[in-house]
């Protein structure tokens, strides 16, 4: 009887542990493609209205996909910070990126607004083509990777429990 | 040496404008500024890269030496700042050679333009800052109003004074007043062509300084697009402008007049002898644009105004 609990126990972890790892990267999927969608608003915003940094952020704030980070953000640059350090505070709040991801967006931040209109596009442009790279290779990998964790999850969940048993 | 604040001036709460520069400058500064602020006698801060910072008084004028020099990085983190962390959308501004903040204080810029087809496309390499502490003095032009009122109308005037006697804050509450009817019998319709946003102090195109609840503004444009673009949009009774300038400015005006509409200005000169020296504003007299012209003085802390005869000048 104690094996068969256990059996079911070591199933469920690992069924667990699968879905665990699926929803990391669904959420990472979810924070690449609210950035990407932010940054195309920003392009948009800097073309037509040059609009200044803080309102681009109060604005996000409202109606951004990340709306949460950038109301961070906003709180912070209202607190007299600028961008990259108001970045570094509020960084915590888009979960599941990469160092490398989280070195390209303070790249951005500490170098945006010193330049000229033109300069600014160009960097979010870059930005933004970055991003879009990151989504359709995580989106290619995340049917593949999705498929894979549960396979994984429910065959070692199997595995283990007859192990037990 | 800086001389000590003095202590017998009263202490005052500092103003939106000033704290909005305390917002800009850098930190180390923040302490001292503060308090020359609160002393409320200092009427420019200036920041000059590499050299110590200069603060002017109305009476006195030293350098902050014990603090060193105002740095180069300081001098871009100084102009980020300005610019609210985007000197992209202050383009226009940092050509012109100015950014106002909050609260209506203007800073002057210098550094090395950029010039294509003889007009500067960019300012870099930023070097000075000039910070000018805007003062509001609600009331200044009330007991003047009326020198701008015949036969119930108002009259296309000029104001002349030397720089710093305070023509942009008699202007702006000569804009209250006309706009308010203040010490005048009725309100007008008031429009205000504000180049450089000192008059008006806009944030996104609203008024942040007190111009009267019958006014409109657009602000950071030159005279010659705002001008007729009040006109055509706004029909205003009167039309307030601070410091003409070139030719481009006084065509404007004359167009203006053209037009029937009021144009209340403001020019340098520190006398009607000097100005009669300019050859756009003789002609803007010679059409008619400025039956009235007053000499703005300051005497014993006040703003005084005195009616100018052109007719033996001219």
């Amino acid at each position: 009887m104690m094996n068969f609990f256990a059996a079911i126990t070591a199933f469920c972890i690992s069924f667990g542990a699968g879905r665990i790892a699926n929803e990391r990267l669904k959420l990472r999927l979810k924070a690449i493609t609210g950035l990407k969608e932010d940054f195309s608003k920003i392009n948009t915003s800097l073309k037509y209205e040059r609009t200044a940094a803080v309102k681009l952020v109060k604005s996000l704030a409202v109606n951004g996909s990340l709306h949460t980070f950038w109301q961070s953000m906003l709180e912070n640059l209202n607190k007299n910070e600028d961008l990259y350090d108001a970045f570094i505070r509020c960084k915590h709040l888009i979960p599941s990126l990469t160092d490398e991801e989280y070195g390209m967006l303070g790249n951005f931040f500490i170098s945006f607004g010193s330049s000229n209109v033109e300069a600014e596009l160009i960097r979010v442009s870059l930005l933004y083509n970055s991003l879009c790279e990151s989504e359709a290779k995580l989106k290619n990998d995340f049917m593949n990777k999705t498929k894979l964790a549960r396979t994984l999850s429910v065959l070692g969940g199997i595995a283990i429990a007859l192990l037990i048993l | 040496m800086p001389v000590n604040i003095k202590q017998h001036e009263e202490i005052k709460p500092l103003s939106f404008s000033e704290s909005s520069i305390l917002k800009v400058i850098p930190q180390r500064f923040v302490g001292i500024i503060h308090k020359y602020l609160m002393n409320g006698s200092i009427e420019e801060i200036r920041f000059r890269v590499n050299r110590p910072v200069q603060i002017v008084g109305a009476d006195e004028d030293f350098l902050l030496t014990q603090y060193g020099n105002f740095s180069i990085t300081e001098a871009n983190e100084m102009l980020k700042a300005i610019c609210g962390q985007s000197v992209y959308a202050m383009e226009n501004e940092l050509c012109m050679g100015f950014v106002t903040l909050e609260g209506g204080a203007r800073v002057g810029i210098s550094g090395r333009p950029l010039v294509e087809g003889g007009r500067i496309i960019r300012l870099t390499n930023i070097s000075s800052f000039n910070i000018r502490i805007a003062r509001e003095a609600v009331g200044c032009a009330e007991r003047f109003a009326d020198f701008f009122i015949e036969d119930g109308r108002p009259q296309s005037s000029l104001i002349i004074s030397p720089p710093g006697a305070g023509k942009t804050t008699f202007l702006r509450d000569l804009a209250r007043c006309l706009s308010d009817g203040i010490g005048i019998d009725r309100p007008f319709r008031v429009s205000i062509a504000d180049e450089r946003n000192e008059l008006s102090g806009s944030i996104d195109a609203v008024p942040t300084l007190n111009i009267g609840r019958r006014t409109d503004i657009m602000a950071l444009v030159p005279k010659r697009i705002s001008i007729p673009l009040l006109i055509r949009s706004m029909s205003p009774d009167v039309i307030i402008t601070d410091e003409l300038s070139g030719s481009e400015d006084m065509e404007a005006v004359e167009e203006a007049s053209k037009c029937g509409v009021v144009i209340i200005a403001s020019v340098h000169a520190s006398g009607a002898e000097q100005l009669s020296k300019r050859m756009g504003f003789l002609k803007a007299y010679q059409d008619g644009c400025f039956p009235k012209a007053f000499r703005l003085f300051r005497h014993a802390k006040r703003i005084n105004l005195v009616p100018l005869n052109f007719e033996n000048l001219f």
